[in-house]
């Protein structure tokens, strides 16, 4: 005789937290104490990261070298969400961009906002809107609209 | 047949509970700069890494994809393991086994825990089946808690002997550099200590500890080119366990952890192994599994154990010395605590332990690492081939 | 170390709570199906070994063959073989939520001689010890789910 499947529902639930380190720590600082938002520069490849991380994975150099890379980037590549799910940030629709900004040669990961979805395009030219109350952690800036 | 390996360079951080000071990848970025540094390499010089951790003691379940730049694994072949409290030697067998493939030349091994971003007894217990154990399951704790009451009823053991080997452990942690918990303890300290649930006491239990270690393994030809003090590695083996229901660590019956000694020994010839070996690093999360585990590694007969902390024959200075480092029950970062056994039992074959050198010649030294209740990895690292 | 106290180091907090369905499959399917429905335990037999598998379960881990449908009734009843007593809080994480302690937990040998660990009723560790015989205490039909828990823990019913 074939029964039903016994599936149990169930959830795991552990707190966790993230120790962001000496070097990002001081670049978020910098984006929450004074909006300033900070790369770190590889001297040796003449890269700069964007977010900044403490060892460059080309050369292996140990990255010390905080840089400004302004609030002021251009679109690389996006994509507009309409489905809604509880994992997401916000109500839909929205939009996920990929932001060089103008002193990195990496891309960030953030929202375009401030536009309708239809309007965004590769290449756009976008700056930072940052909260008014910030935290230091990434979404300081609320998302990037538009120039 | 595979190539001959070798261990030529150690390195590991200096162990807290807590580093806000470093990010994930940082943490293990130390300990691969030591490992470089002491085989006098640069990350050009390695052709695979493989790196691991328990990652549900971060809740980041792919820091592999964060971690290339640290690790040094950019654009290079490598994998990520996670096996439990076995997860930094299983990293240590995997680079073995990558350079005894004869696919690799040089291979660098990175394991870390940074236990100051979870809640470890949550984590653990959330390994437990969900449907049948998760729901009761006290982490660690209660499955030392069970091999002490095991152990004692079945030895005639008193608490006493537990503190002796307690203060062993942290004769050799005081003297190491890297340990975390240093404590100048008394066998009174530890008796006294606040009971977590008996016969398990707050000392008897291992830290949780933040920290990473790096291994820096090559072929046997490249072995001899790097260092003048290559330590083989002459063998290692994992055994695993049936899946347990309840902890078959305090059953009667062949345990993985007498398996995988007593394998490891005979393809090795040994047939006394607290005579032929000069030393071991052994997994203790509980000072409880030192005493019960003894036996099990057959270094001494059933029921033996406490009557060698009695006899001190396990101390720095004794006969057959054990985790001179202070072992896991003063330094536990949980995902590289296997493989710190093993950078320890390297440190020993190349007499470079400094402080808590063991004053017997070191020739052949034996580690393990043990995980869940269901598994064991034991090595044998020697001076020469 | 060149850790400052007085600098400033970032930590974000991360909770984590994630959603799943987790499927028994036929053998412990049955086992908590009919916990549920008749508060009764259930152990499949090995045909190589002839040993009792519980939980139950699809493959002898030490004969490497199918296990199959041979399935034996256990006793209620048991002796305790170890116990200890939980005072060390810690948070359970299929609810996030701290347990409430303290509480004993012990293993418990059934009648056929297979074990498994569970709560006592009695709460006062001078009165455990080991070789007590105890029976299981079930939830009533309606509150039991086809979990463990269904148990509701193991009362003492003779000394040794
Ligand atoms: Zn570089
Ligand atoms: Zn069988």
């Amino acid at each position: 005789m074939r029964q039903e499947p016994f599936v149990v529902p169930g959830k795991l639930v552990v707190p966790y937290r993230y120790f962001v380190g000496r070097l990002a720590s001081k670049a978020l600082i910098a984006l929450r104490d004074d909006k300033k938002v900070m790369g770190v520069r590889c001297p040796t490849c003449n890269l700069t990261y964007m977010p900044p991380r403490s060892t460059c994975g080309r050369c292996f150099s140990k990255l010390e070298e905080l840089v400004e890379v302004g609030d002021k980037g251009t679109v690389l590549t996006y994509t507009v969400v309409y489905h809604k799910e509880p994992v997401h940030p916000m109500e839909p629709p929205f939009v996920y961009g990929l932001i060089k900004l103008d002193g990195a040669d990496t891309a960030l990961p953030h929202f375009i906002g401030e536009v309708e979805p239809e309007k965004v395009s590769i290449g756009m030219k976008v700056q930072a809107v940052f909260k008014d109350k910030r935290e230091g952690n990434i979404l300081d800036i609320k998302y990037f609209k538009p120039q | 047949m595979a190539e001959r390996v070798a261990i030529v360079g150690v390195g590991q951080t200096y162990h807290r509970s807590r580093r806000p000071d470093v990010n994930q990848v940082e943490l293990m970025n130390e300990a691969v700069r030591a490992a470089l540094d002491d085989a006098q390499l640069t990350l050009r010089d390695i052709d695979a890494v493989v790196m691991g951790n328990m990652e549900l003691f971060e809740g980041n379940y792919l820091v592999d994809m964060w971690a290339s730049d640290g690790i040094g694994s950019y654009l290079k072949p490598g994998m990520k393991i996670t096996t439990g409290g076995t997860t930094g030697a299983t990293v240590s067998c995997a680079a073995f086994n990558h350079a005894a493939s004869g696919l690799f030349d040089v291979v660098l091994a990175v394991a870390f825990e940074k236990q100051d971003e979870g809640d470890t007894t949550a984590g653990l217990n959330s390994v437990s089946d969900p449907l049948w154990r998760r729901w009761i399951a006290t982490g660690a704790m209660g499955a030392f808690a069970r091999v002490g009451r095991d152990y004692i009823r079945r030895t005639g053991c008193k608490e006493e002997h537990a503190a002796m080997l307690r203060v062993k452990a942290d004769k050799g942690a005081c003297r190491n550099p890297y340990a975390h918990l240093k404590l100048n303890l008394t066998i009174e300290d530890v008796m006294n200590s606040r009971m977590l649930m008996w016969p398990m006491r707050l000392l008897h239990m291992c830290p949780t500890s933040v920290g990473a270690a790096a291994l820096v393994v090559a072929s046997e030809k490249r072995a001899k080119q790097i260092t003048k003090k290559p330590v083989w590695v002459k063998d290692w083996v994992t055994v695993h366990e049936e899946s347990a229901t309840t902890w078959s660590m305090v059953r009667p019956g062949e345990t993985s952890l007498e398996k995988a000694s007593r394998l490891i020994y005979q393809r090795n010839g040994i047939t006394k192994p607290a005579e032929e070996i000069d030393v071991a690093e052994i997994y203790e999360p509980s000072i409880w599994g030192e005493l019960a585990w003894y036996e099990q590694y057959h270094f001494c007969e059933p029921g033996e154990g406490w009557r060698w902390a009695e006899k001190g024959v396990t101390d720095m200075e004794g006969e057959f010395p054990v985790n001179p480092s202070g072992g896991v029950v003063a330094t536990n970062p949980i995902g590289a605590t296997a493989m710190i056994r093993i950078v320890e039992a390297a440190l020993q074959v190349r007499g470079d332990a400094g402080e808590h050198q063991v004053s017997r010649p070191v020739r052949t030294a034996f580690t393990t690492a043990w995980g869940g209740s269901n598994w064991t990895v034991a090595t044998l690292l020697t001076k020469s081939l | 170390m060149t850790e400052k106290p007085s600098e400033e180091f970032l930590v974000m907090p991360i909770p984590l709570e994630l959603p799943f369905q987790w499927a028994a499959g036929p053998y412990l399917g049955r086992f908590f199906r009919e916990l549920r429905d008749n508060a009764r335990l259930l152990a499949n037999k090995c045909p190589q070994c002839g040993r009792l598998l519980f939980p139950p379960r699809q493959v002898c881990a030490q004969c490497h063959v199918k296990v199959g449908e041979d399935w034996v009734e256990l006793s209620d009843k048991g002796v305790v073989e170890d116990f200890t007593v939980v005072v060390e809080p810690m948070s359970d994480p299929s609810t996030g939520e701290r347990r409430t302690l303290p509480y004993p937990t012990a293993t418990i040998r059934l009648e056929e001689g297979v074990s498994l660990i569970h709560y006592l009723e009695e709460t006062d560790s001078a009165k455990i010890r080991e070789g007590l015989k105890v029976q299981a205490v079930f939830k009533p039909r309606e509150k039991r789910k086809g979990e463990m828990r269904d148990i509701l823990y193991f009362r003492i019913v003779e000394g040794p």
